[in-house]
C-alpha cells in the first residue's frame, strides 16, 4: 500500500483516519484510531489508563466526553489527574506558563510548576482541605474501594468534569495509588485527626478484575503507562490464577513517549503483554510512541467527528455479593 | 475448596522448560547472575560483571566484548562521531584512540573539530544547565546544554583559522584539507593533529556546516581555496573496498553515522561489528536512531556480523567503552 496520502479539504476524523496509511508514528496514529473505533462496535468493556498530567496540561474535558459517551467504561487514573479534575471543578484553574523560568521565585509566589504549566499552590491547599472535609462525611467502619470513593466525590462536580461524569455516567473510577496523591494529602488531614477512613487497596483489585472477568471482550486504552497499566494489565494474570482466564485483552492502545529498551513496563511493547498472557496474541494492538498531549486529543476529536456511536455498552451494579454486569443496547 | 494455583485443565509441564531454561526455538537460556560491586574494582571488572545482567548493562557489556574483538582482530575500524562530544570533554578518548592506532578512520562532525581546534588554545566551561540565554548572550557567552564558551575562543579561533587555512590552488578532497589543518595544529592531544601524525583519514562529511566552513568561505573570498566534497566518497569507498574486514563504533548518529553506512552499502562488502552509543530511538523512523538490524536490510551490515546498540548518554557510555576495551587489550599485551 501506498504511504503518500492526498493532500485536501477534510476534517479532523478523514485526517487521523488517512494517516493510518502512513508509515512511522503516524500512520499508528491513524491505526488507533480505527482499533479504537472497533471497540466501540463490539460489545466490549473498555478499561482506559490515565497516567502522567493530562489534566493539568488540559485534556480533562476530552476523558470527561469519552466518559459522557461512553467511549470508555472504566477509568484507571493516578490520583494527580483525578485531584487536578476536582481542582478544574472548584474553579481552581490551570495556567499556560512556561518552561524555563526561576522557580525559586515561583516558590515566592507560591506557584507551583508542572512542566509549563502553573497552578497557585495557595488555591490548591483549598482542594486538599475540600477532601478532608469529604473524608469527615464518610463512614470510618466502612472499608471503602477507592472506586466508591471516586463515586462519592463526584456527586457535588459538574459533568464537565471527570469525576462528575463518571458519577453520572456511572462509570467506575479506580485510583490503585490513591495515597500517592494529594487524596492522600487531604485524607492523611482527617486521619491524623481521629476520622480514620480505610480505603482498601485489595478491593479495588477485586473490583476491577470482576470487571474483566465478567465481560465479553475487554479492550484497553493507555494515556502513559505506569500504575494505571500494571493495574489494568495484571486483571488478566488473576484471572488466569483463579481459572476465569479467556486468554487476555482483546484490544490495546497505548500512547506514550516512553521506549521499550529500558526494560520497564509503562514503555513495554503489547508483544511483551502476550508472553505474560495480559493481551491476547491475535488482539488488535497499537502502541504510538509519542507526546500524548499531542495524539490523544486527535484521537479523540476524530472519534467525534467520525459520528462513531457505541452501539452496546456494560453496566455495572455493584452489590454486597459482587457486580453484576449487563449489557444496555442501543 | 478450589485450588486457585492449579486450574483445571491447566498443563504444568509447561513449566518443565523453564526448568532448563529453554526458548522455543530449543535455545538455552544464560541465569542472570546478580552483579557483585567491590571498592576500587575496575571498570573492566565492572563490564565483565554487567555481562550477566539484563537491559542496557548487558548491552554496553556486549559492546565491550565486540569492541575487544574489533580491537585486537584483524579489521578496519571506522569510528564515527557526533554530538558535542569534545565540549563534552570526550576529546582526548578520540585523540588517545588514534595514536594507539585503536581507529583507523574517523568520521565527525564539523563541530566536533572546530571544538577541538578550540581546545588546542583555549577551553570550555561548566555552567548550569538552564540560564538567561539572552543575559548570556549580552556577557558574551555561548552555551551547549551545561557547557560554555567565551566569544574571546571564537576570536581566537577565526584568527587562527586564517593564518593556518592554505592559499592553495590545487583542489583539496576535505580529508586532505583536515590533514593540512591536522599539520598546523600544536598540541598533541588535538584529534586533527593526532589523525595527521598516525595518518588516520577524518571525513567530515558536512564540513561546510561548521565554523570551518565559515572561515573557509571568509578565506577563500582573498584566497585561493578550494576543497571537493566528492573527492572525499571516491577516497572512503576505496578505503571500504580495500578492508578485508571491518567494523565500526558509532557515538551518536547523523551524517556520520550514515556517510559510513552508505560508502559501505556502494561496496560489495558490509561491517563485519558494529557498537552503536545513542540516546535515540527507532520509533520515529530517522537513522540516528534505526537499529543496527535496520542496517542490515540495506547490506551496510553483514546478516552474520555481531553488533549491539548501548541506549543511553554517550558521556556516560563512551568513556565506559573504551575504559574497559582498553584494559582488556593491555592485559592481553602484558600476558604474551
Amino acid at each position: 500500500m501506498r504511504t503518500t496520502i492526498p493532500m485536501k479539504e477534510r476534517d479532523v476524523a478523514d485526517l487521523v483516519n488517512d494517516m493510518s496509511k502512513m508509515g512511522f508514528q503516524g500512520g499508528k496514529l491513524g491505526q488507533s484510531l480505527q482499533i479504537w473505533e472497533r471497540m466501540l462496535e463490539e460489545e466490549t468493556t473498555i478499561l482506559l489508563g490515565l497516567a502522567g498530567a493530562m489534566v493539568p496540561a488540559g485534556l480533562s474535558e476530552f476523558i470527561s466526553y469519552l466518559i459522557n459517551e461512553r467511549m470508555v467504561d472504566c477509568l484507571v487514573s493516578t490520583g494527580a489527574n483525578l485531584f487536578h479534575d476536582l481542582c478544574e471543578g472548584l474553579d481552581i484553574v490551570h495556567y499556560k506558563g512556561s518552561a524555563c523560568v526561576d522557580d525559586a521565585y515561583l516558590n515566592d509566589c507560591r506557584i507551583d510548576r508542572i512542566y509549563d504549566v502553573f497552578v497557585s499552590e495557595v488555591e490548591l491547599h483549598k482542594a486538599d482541605l475540600y477532601i478532608s472535609n469529604f473524608v469527615r462525611t464518610l463512614n470510618s467502619n466502612i472499608r471503602y474501594s477507592s472506586r466508591e470513593l471516586m463515586h462519592l466525590l463526584g456527586r457535588d462536580m459538574s459533568e464537565s468534569t471527570i469525576l462528575g461524569a463518571a458519577y453520572r455516567s456511572n462509570v467506575p473510577i479506580f485510583v490503585p495509588a490513591l495515597g500517592d496523591s494529594s487524596f492522600g494529602i487531604g485524607m492523611v488531614i482527617a486521619y491524623r485527626e481521629g476520622h480514620k477512613v480505610i480505603v482498601d487497596p485489595i478491593k479495588d483489585v477485586d473490583e476491577i478484575t470482576q470487571i474483566v472477568e465478567k465481560s465479553q471482550k475487554t479492550g484497553v486504552i493507555y494515556i502513559g503507562g505506569g500504575v494505571p497499566k500494571n493495574f489494568i494489565q495484571q486483571t488478566e494474570v488473576i484471572a488466569e490464577l483463579i481459572g476465569i482466564y479467556s486468554g487476555g485483552h482483546n484490544y490495546a492502545i497505548q500512547y506514550t513517549t516512553d521506549s521499550p529498551q529500558w526494560g520497564g513496563l509503562s514503555g513495554s511493547t503489547f508483544e511483551e503483554a502476550v508472553s505474560w498472557g495480559k493481551v491476547k496474541k491475535d488482539a488488535s494492538k497499537v502502541q504510538v510512541f509519542s507526546d500524548a498531549t499531542i495524539s490523544v486529543p486527535l484521537v479523540i476529536q476524530a472519534l467525534r467527528a467520525s459520528g462513531a456511536k457505541r452501539n452496546c455498552y456494560p453496566i455495572f451494579e455493584w452489590a454486597e455479593d459482587g457486580l453484576d454486569l449487563k449489557i444496555n443496547k442501543n | 475448596m478450589r485450588n486457585y494455583f492449579e486450574p483445571p485443565g491447566f498443563d504444568f509441564s509447561i513449566f518443565e522448560k523453564f526448568k532448563v531454561g529453554l526458548l522455543s526455538s530449543g535455545e538455552k537460556m544464560e541465569i542472570v547472575k546478580q552483579i557483585e560491586l567491590s571498592p576500587g574494582m575496575s571498570v573492566n571488572s565492572l563490564t565483565e560483571g554487567m555481562m550477566h545482567c539484563g537491559f542496557g548493562a548487558r548491552r554496553l557489556s556486549e559492546a565491550v566484548n565486540i569492541f575487544e574483538t574489533m580491537l585486537s582482530g584483524d579489521y578496519r575500524k571506522f569510528f564515527a562521531v557526533s554530538g558535542a562530544i569534545v565540549p563534552a570533554g570526550m576529546r582526548n578518548i578520540i585523540s588517545m584512540l588514534i595514536k594507539e592506532e585503536h581507529i583507523d578512520v574517523l568520521l565527525a562532525t564539523g563541530a566536533n573539530l572546530v571544538h577541538d581546534i578550540i581546545e588546542s588554545f583555549g577551553c570550555h566551561c561548566l555552567g548550569p544547565s538552564e540560564y538567561d540565554d539572552a543575559a548570556l548572550r549580552i556577557s558574551g557567552l555561548s552555551r551547549i546544554y551545561d557547557v560554555y564558551l567565551r566569544d574571546e575562543d571564537f576570536i581566537r579561533f577565526e584568527q587562527l583559522m586564517q593564518t593556518i587555512l592554505p592559499d592553495e590552488k590545487e583542489i583539496l578532497a576535505g580529508w586532505e584539507f583536515l590533514r593540512l589543518l591536522g599539520s598546523k595544529i600544536d598540541d598533541d592531544k588535538s584529534i586533527l593533529r593526532s589523525a595527521y601524525n598516525r595518518n588516520v583519514p577524518i571525513f567530515c562529511p558536512a564540513l561546510a556546516d561548521s565554523m570551518i566552513g565559515l572561515q573557509a568561505w571568509l578565506h577563500s573570498q582573498t584566497k585561493n581555496l578550494h576543497v571537493d566534497a566528492f573527492a572525499d566518497v571516491k577516497k572512503i569507498v576505496d578505503i571500504c573496498y580495500q578492508s578485508p574486514r571491518s567494523g565500526i563504533v558509532i557515538v551518536g548518529g547523523g551524517a556520520p553515522k550514515n556517510f559510513a553506512l552508505q560508502s559501505m552499502l556502494v561496496t560489495p562488502k558490509s561491517f563485519d561489528l558494529a557498537i552503536q552509543l545513542t540516546t535515540d530511538t527507532p520509533e520515529a523512523g530517522g537513522l540516528s536512531g534505526a537499529t543496527l538490524s535496520e542496517a542490515i536490510s540495506w547490506g551496510k551490515i553483514s546478516s552474520t556480523a555481531r553488533y549491539a546498540t548501548v541506549y543511553g548518554d554517550a558521556t556516560i557510555t563512551l568513556p565506559l567503552l573504551v575504559a574497559a576495551t582498553i584494559s582488556r587489550i593491555e592485559n592481553k599485551k602484558l600476558k604474551n
